[in-house]
């Protein structure tokens, strides 16, 4: 086996070669394998989180809906009460009051609340409760240009 | 000759030393980053699903208009109250004594004037005595809400 000396008098040969392979090999399954626990433990927190913002702007939407139906039961003034709220509409058409409101989850994702309270009864209906990604509608209308049939 | 292949034999000797000396440092330092990555796993996976059994807890109380009995019967939970709790081993199976679990699911449950019942999800590490999730919900307590 040929053997060289460096200049710092230390041999170089196979063993070298081969323990800076395995060092290589170790390290990189090492930082790969931290890497991709940090990424799943990351992803866990994110879905934690988003579930709690989701039940907190959930908590809110009911109570914006109880006082709306409250306000409407008692004859309240509800139109200007509820300015405050992102997107708050209310339309009067055949004996029915419809409500449109949102409720901010997190950046750019609301909670879509549509409910609909019939003059001559004290229950409501709701006709929308869902999550909306508002970016993904601005940014991209082509998103949604399905093609007709 | 036999000098030089003394020699030889010695400078391979030096070398194949401070090869294992080096691979043994290496190796120590990658155990480390091995083990913190399972722990991170392990962390996951308890996060993971203890919001997961959080969220079907939120569910099943929204489902019951407020109530803790469909809490109970999916879960085996003790209510003591308005305080429910629930257990689970370490693979996340429900348990029905506290003796033999690993985590602990608490409910509680508090109500106002409005009609509106409060619920704080709490989902504890019993071994580690460590708060691992918690979560709000609401309920609306007896009213004609119909979906469509």
């Amino acid at each position: 086996m040929s053997r060289r000396v460096g200049a710092t008098g230390l041999p170089i040969g196979g063993p070298t070669l081969l323990m800076v392979f395995v060092i290589l090999c170790i390290n990189i399954f090492a930082v790969i394998s931290y890497m991709s626990a940090l990424r799943d433990y990351n992803l866990s927190e994110k879905s934690a989180e988003m579930i709690t913002n989701y039940y907190e702007a959930d908590t809110e939407a009911t109570k914006v809906l109880l006082d709306i139906a409250y306000d409407i039961k008692m004859n309240q003034d509800y139109l200007n009460k509820y300015k405050y709220i992102n997107e708050f509409s209310i339309s009067d058409e055949a004996n029915t009051l419809t409500v449109k409101y949102k409720v901010p989850i997190k950046k750019d994702i609301v909670l879509s609340v549509v409910a609909e309270f019939p003059k001559n009864s004290s229950n409501y209906r709701i006709l929308e409760w869902k999550m909306i990604n508002n970016k993904l509608i601005e940014e991209n209308d082509s998103v949604l240009d399905l093609p007709e049939f | 000759m036999s000098i030089l292949k003394k020699n030889k034999s010695g400078i391979f000797l030096i070398e194949l030393l401070f090869v294992v000396l080096i691979i043994l440092l290496s190796i120590t330092s990658c155990v480390k980053i091995f083990f913190e990555s399972q722990k991170l796993s392990e962390q996951s996976y308890v996060l993971t699903n203890a919001v997961i059994a959080s969220e079907n807890t939120a569910q099943l109380l929204k489902n019951a208009d407020g109530s803790l009995t469909q809490f109970e019967e999916y879960y085996k939970a003790n209510i003591s109250g308005n305080i429910a709790e629930a257990y689970f081993n370490d693979e996340f199976e429900n348990s029905a004594d506290e003796s033999n679990s690993s985590y602990k699911l608490r409910v509680e449950r508090k109500s106002d004037d409005s009609g509106l019942i409060f619920f704080d999800i709490i989902f504890f590490d019993i071994k580690a005595d460590n708060l691992i999730y918690t979560l709000k919900t609401t309920s609306v307590d007896k009213k004609e809400v119909h979906y469509e």
